[in-house]
């Protein structure tokens, strides 16, 4: 299964070191591939050092691409942590 | 100083031979920077590997550092560092180097810092500022990695010129054991003991090694000519052509002297008066295994199965890796016994595997040997399961390292006997009888060495720790060197304790301590009633000599009337005095320089 979600970045600091970790605690063991596009520029979500290469701010929109048998599930646990801003 | 002129400083001298060759620092060269070279196709895994084991290494270090913070209550810090421990994985850290490395084929360290350079220019591109001082974490974790590894690869022994005298702040047993005898001709240092874990590994290995030379006022004479002097203890730099000349006949000399011992190793081991004595072999690595045989021991008297794996900085090793390392040590000792000693860590041994556990004030009174086994059973499971699986029917006995107490040998024997029989439910291997020996190397053990004994089938007694112990004295510790050393009279009394109450019981017992590599205490061992001596291949020839030289009988009142006196100086002159008559050229020729010589043999060991 493919899904594609663009997302807004609420929190004030944005997907720095601490927001990254997060996503990546949990998304690592997903089998679906997942990538973050920001500022033209596409990453491995499961890479903390590559979501902070977006440096996506607040308010920047990421495209979220999820790819995988346990993609609909992944994508609802990344939307679900971007909306209430990592809990910052 | 001026340049070229020859000049002399006395060290201690560590590991007897003479050295000649150039100098090489290896401090000097750990603060240039990081260094780069291409890696042929077969050494690819190997620098992953390596790899690997410096982010092992960095996650030790960083949760180390975590539980601290959170002690402390620094919740901000430990945030911070979850997330270098959390960057770890990252697959641009893990994979993306890993990949690198097969694509380039360059070292790990040129390979890493690339990647990170790379990773700083597309976070110098960003706007954001914020962002931009993210790059500080990664930084600093990758200063982290980078310290591992080159911390590691301080020493990168293959890039020493061969033949080097090396010279160096100090040195740990993972760097001695890693050094080839044929690349590295001689050590100097400037702390390390003669009794130092180096100190043993120099010596095991024949490498000369001179210490208390302050390293650091000579930084700048990297590559001069240098001639190390292991029996005097002193270091000539630039020696003049008349020095150079004496020397390198000195040496020869010393070579074939040692050829013509090697000579009679072949013969049987007997006391002037037919008393038979058995010599076997210390080993601590698989690769001295070949040459052991060529000084004809009757088995390995202590195996260091620790050393197996000093080099990966870790004891968690898996069972097929320790399996596939204890099959070639039952091969290549082609028949002969063989006696493990499971895993002897701590005190001044590996501290490195010990970073992950608690730091301890003292730690050479602290968790090592046997109780460091029973706190980490799965350790101790896992080792045996391996011995056993490799063992079948070969004659390999297990030894029991820092037994303190009764309760420590039965929990043992429980857990040896648990592993067995798991072994044996499982259908992995038949059942056989496993000798169980004990090392005597706590003075406790001494004083209830009648319930130890009957607890155990064989004993060794380790008579370096015994000495340090007995003691009080730190046996790396330079400044103790001169007088812990085991011509203490309590060190021997206790000797002759325990091979009274081995015998008694009809048990067999091993000194396999350096006293036993050393000649002047062959015959007051002797003397004491030991009939089995487990010393490095090296010295087995001068063991076997020193006992066919000895009767026993004047053997029996040497130890006597050394089990009277109370001075260790006493004793050691006695000592010198026994071996000096017994050397079949002294006796007709007793010259005092020959006593001296003698007196230098004492306290080289």
């Amino acid at each position: 299964m493919k899904l594609s979600y663009k997302i807004k970045v609420k929190n004030p600091l944005g997907l720095h070191a601490r927001p990254a970790t997060v996503i990546v605690r949990l998304i690592q063991d997903a089998k679906s591939s997942v990538s973050f596009t920001c500022h033209n520029e596409t990453v491995n979500a499961k890479s903390i050092m590559g979501i902070l290469m977006l440096a996506a701010g607040k308010n920047s929109i990421v495209r979220i691409d999820v790819e995988g048998e346990d993609a609909q599930d992944v994508m609802s646990k990344l939307t679900e942590v971007f909306e209430n801003g990592f809990g910052e | 100083m001026e340049e070229g002129l020859e000049f002399r400083l006395q060290g201690a001298p560590v590991s007897e031979g003479i050295a000649i060759g150039a100098s090489f620092f290896i401090n000097a060269q750990a603060d240039e920077s990081i260094p780069e070279f291409s890696i042929k196709k077969d050494q690819v895994d190997k620098e992953i590997e390596r790899y690997r084991l410096a982010l092992s290494d960095c996650r030790v270090e960083l949760n180390y550092l975590k539980k601290n913070l959170e002690s402390e209550g620094l919740t901000e810090a430990v945030d911070i560092i979850d997330s270098q421990i959390m960057m770890l994985d990252d697959p641009l850290i893990t994979a993306h180097v890993e990949e690198k490395i097969r694509k380039v084929k360059r070292n790990t360290e040129a390979v890493f810092s690339a990647v990170i350079r790379e990773y700083e220019k597309k976070f110098a591109k960003m706007k954001d500022s914020f962002f931009q001082q993210r790059l500080v974490d990664i930084l600093d974790l990758s200063k982290r990695i980078l310290g591992h590894l080159c911390a590691k690869n301080k020493i990168n022994f293959s890039e020493i010129p061969i033949g080097s005298i090396v010279f160096a702040k100090e040195l740990i047993p993972s760097h001695t054991a890693a050094i080839q005898a044929s690349r590295v001709s001689g050590f100097v240092t400037q702390s390390g003991g003669g009794n130092s874990h180096a100190a043993l590994i120099a010596r095991a290995k024949g490498i000369p090694y001179v210490s208390s030379i302050d390293v650091d006022l000579f930084q700048n004479l990297q590559g001069k000519d240098i001639i190390l002097d292991g029996q005097t203890g002193e270091i000539i730099i630039n020696p003049e052509k008349e020095t150079l000349d004496r020397y390198k006949e000195v040496k020869t000399r010393l070579k074939t002297s040692y050829k013509l011992l090697q000579q009679d190793v072949n013969h049987n081991t007997e006391t002037v008066d037919g008393y038979l004595v058995h010599v076997f072999a210390n080993v601590g690595n698989l690769n001295d295994l070949e040459e052991m045989h060529n000084y004809r021991p009757e088995g390995i008297g202590l195996f260091r199965s620790e050393y197996l794996f000093l080099e990966k900085h870790t004891l968690y090793i898996s069972e097929e890796e320790q399996y596939q390392a204890y099959c070639e040590l039952v091969e290549k000792s082609k028949g002969v016994p063989v006696v493990i000693r499971v895993f002897d860590i701590g005190g001044d041994k590996n501290p490195e595997l010990f970073f992950e556990h608690e730091k301890e004030a003292n730690p050479v009174l602290g968790c090592r040997g046997i109780r460091f086994l029973l706190r980490h059973p799965n350790i101790f499971r896992t080792q045996l399961r391996a011995i056993m699986r490799a063992a079948r029917d070969a004659d390999v006995r297990l030894l029991l390292p820092l037994i303190s107490d009764i309760h420590e040998l039965e929990e043992a024997k429980r857990i040896i006997a648990e592993v067995q029989d798991d072994l044996v439910d499982q259908g992995v291997v038949t059942k056989r009888t496993y000798q169980i020996g004990c090392m005597i190397e706590v003075p406790s053990v001494v004083f209830i060495c009648d319930a130890i004994t009957r607890e155990s089938d064989f004993l060794s007694i380790g008579t370096n720790d015994l000495v340090q112990y007995t003691l009080g004295m730190d046996r790396s510790n330079p400044a103790m060197s001169d007088f812990c050393y085991p011509a203490h009279p309590s060190v021997i009394r206790m000797i002759k304790m325990v091979v009274m109450e081995a015998r008694k019981q009809n048990k067999p017992v091993t000194i396999c301590g350096e006293i036993a590599s050393n000649p002047i205490f062959i015959p007051l061992l002797l003397g004491l009633g030991v009939n089995k001596f487990s010393c490095s291949p090296r010295y087995i020839p001068y063991v076997k000599r020193a006992v066919r030289n000895t009767v026993l009988l004047e053997a029996y009142d040497l130890a006597q009337s050394i089990l009277q006196m109370s001075s260790p100086i006493e004793i050691s002159k006695r000592l010198v005095e026994a071996y000096s008559d017994s050397l079949p050229l002294t006796k007709r020729d007793k010259s005092s320089s020959k006593i001296e010589q003698v007196q230098v043999l004492v306290q080289t060991f």
